[in-house]
């Protein structure tokens, strides 16, 4: 176990932001990053910890069985476009999460918080993505069935429907 | 990188204690002690709504609830839909499940005072549940007498950097 001691103060250099490019979003066994979970973000001087928190809305679909694991990543020479090359980004060690369940058909949001150590510099930020195997997949940002009204939703057809997940950041 | 040093500028809570469950159905309803009416602070660039509360699968065994962040300007307003803050929470296994959420959704700030709620509905008649109500207390389990938690909401204004 880590001890981290007690601090207090006022959070410093906030940054948060909802984002509106969400769409559904189906995770396999190949690892993608996570849409809104991006930032090139620098501590504030003096600082011992960075709050790193991320919000998305996970569902069961495609498969009643689900197991996704997310990990929060950093790319230094902030060459790096998390699109693409997630993979390349570096693992921040003991930052990662596990979602998922057997035969639930589980839905949930998701409220990932990463407390890390701050660092100097800037530091290019992102959560990936993926599922154990391409049978234990799951969809972010998106649920099925919903409606907007009082009616049965078993006779809702419509996938048009995503929920805007938002990224949380301060140091102190 | 601009150095913030107050980006926590404000907040606002409000604690609810229930004497009764809330039942959850497929006609939508604002989670009772889930509505409040917050002013951001003017420097603020975004709001932080945050409602805690319990839920259970009782009268039914399977659980898939809609949940949507609301708003209204004024009292006698109508509630809308904050535009894709809706989700879902479900348990589809007949797992008899329960849980504490703490839900907390973050949206741009406004001027002026708002209403702020949680709508929630069952997606079908077999997946109903009820709220603000234990699934087990020291002398039962499932029985309708089992204690009440109290539901929590807030609103805090944020000063993003960018």
């Amino acid at each position: 176990m880590t001890y981290i001691p007690p601090i207090s103060g006022q959070a410093q250099n906030l940054y948060c932001a909802v984002s509106s490019s969400a769409a559904k979003l189906t995770y396999t066994q190949a690892e993608y990053y996570v849409v809104g979970s991006n930032l090139d973000y620098t501590p504030a001087p003096g600082c011992s910890f960075v709050e790193y928190r991320y919000q998305c809305l996970a569902n069961y679909s495609p498969d009643a069985n689900d197991l996704l694991q997310f990990l929060l990543k950093y790319d230094s020479t902030l060459a790096l476009d998390p699109i693409y090359n997630i993979a390349s980004f570096t693992e921040v060690t003991g930052q990662a999460s596990g979602w998922g369940g057997n035969v639930n058909s589980q839905t949930g949001l998701l409220n990932l918080r990463f407390t890390i150590p701050a660092w100097s510099g800037t530091r290019r930020l992102s959560l990936s993505c993926r599922a154990y195997i391409n049978g234990l997949g799951g969809t972010l940002h998106w649920t099925d069935q919903f409606r907007t009204d009082d009616v049965n939703a078993a006779q809702a057809t419509t996938a048009a429907f995503v929920f805007s997940p938002h990224l949380i950041v301060y140091s102190y | 990188m601009t150095y913030i040093p107050t980006p926590i500028i404000s907040e606002s809570v409000i604690t609810t204690t229930h004497s009764s469950a809330q039942s959850v159905s497929t006609t939508r309803a604002v989670i009772s002690g889930s509505e409040i009416q917050y002013t951001p602070d003017p420097s603020a660039t975004h709001v932080l709504y945050q409602c805690s509360f319990q839920w259970t699968n009782q009268p039914d065994a399977n659980t898939h609830f809609y949940l949507s962040l609301m708003e209204k300007t004024n009292a006698g307003d109508p509630w809308s839909y904050v535009t894709d803050k809706s989700f879902a929470i479900s348990f589809l296994d007949s797992s008899n499940a329960c849980s504490f959420e703490n839900i907390e959704i973050l949206i741009p700030t406004w001027s002026g005072s708002k209403y702020l709620s949680l709508y929630i509905r069952s997606a079908l008649s077999t997946q109903e549940g009820r709220l603000h109500q234990l699934k087990m207390d020291d002398a039962s389990f499932d029985a309708g007498t089992e204690g009440y938690v109290q539901t929590s909401v807030s609103c805090t204004s944020l000063r993003s950097y960018a």
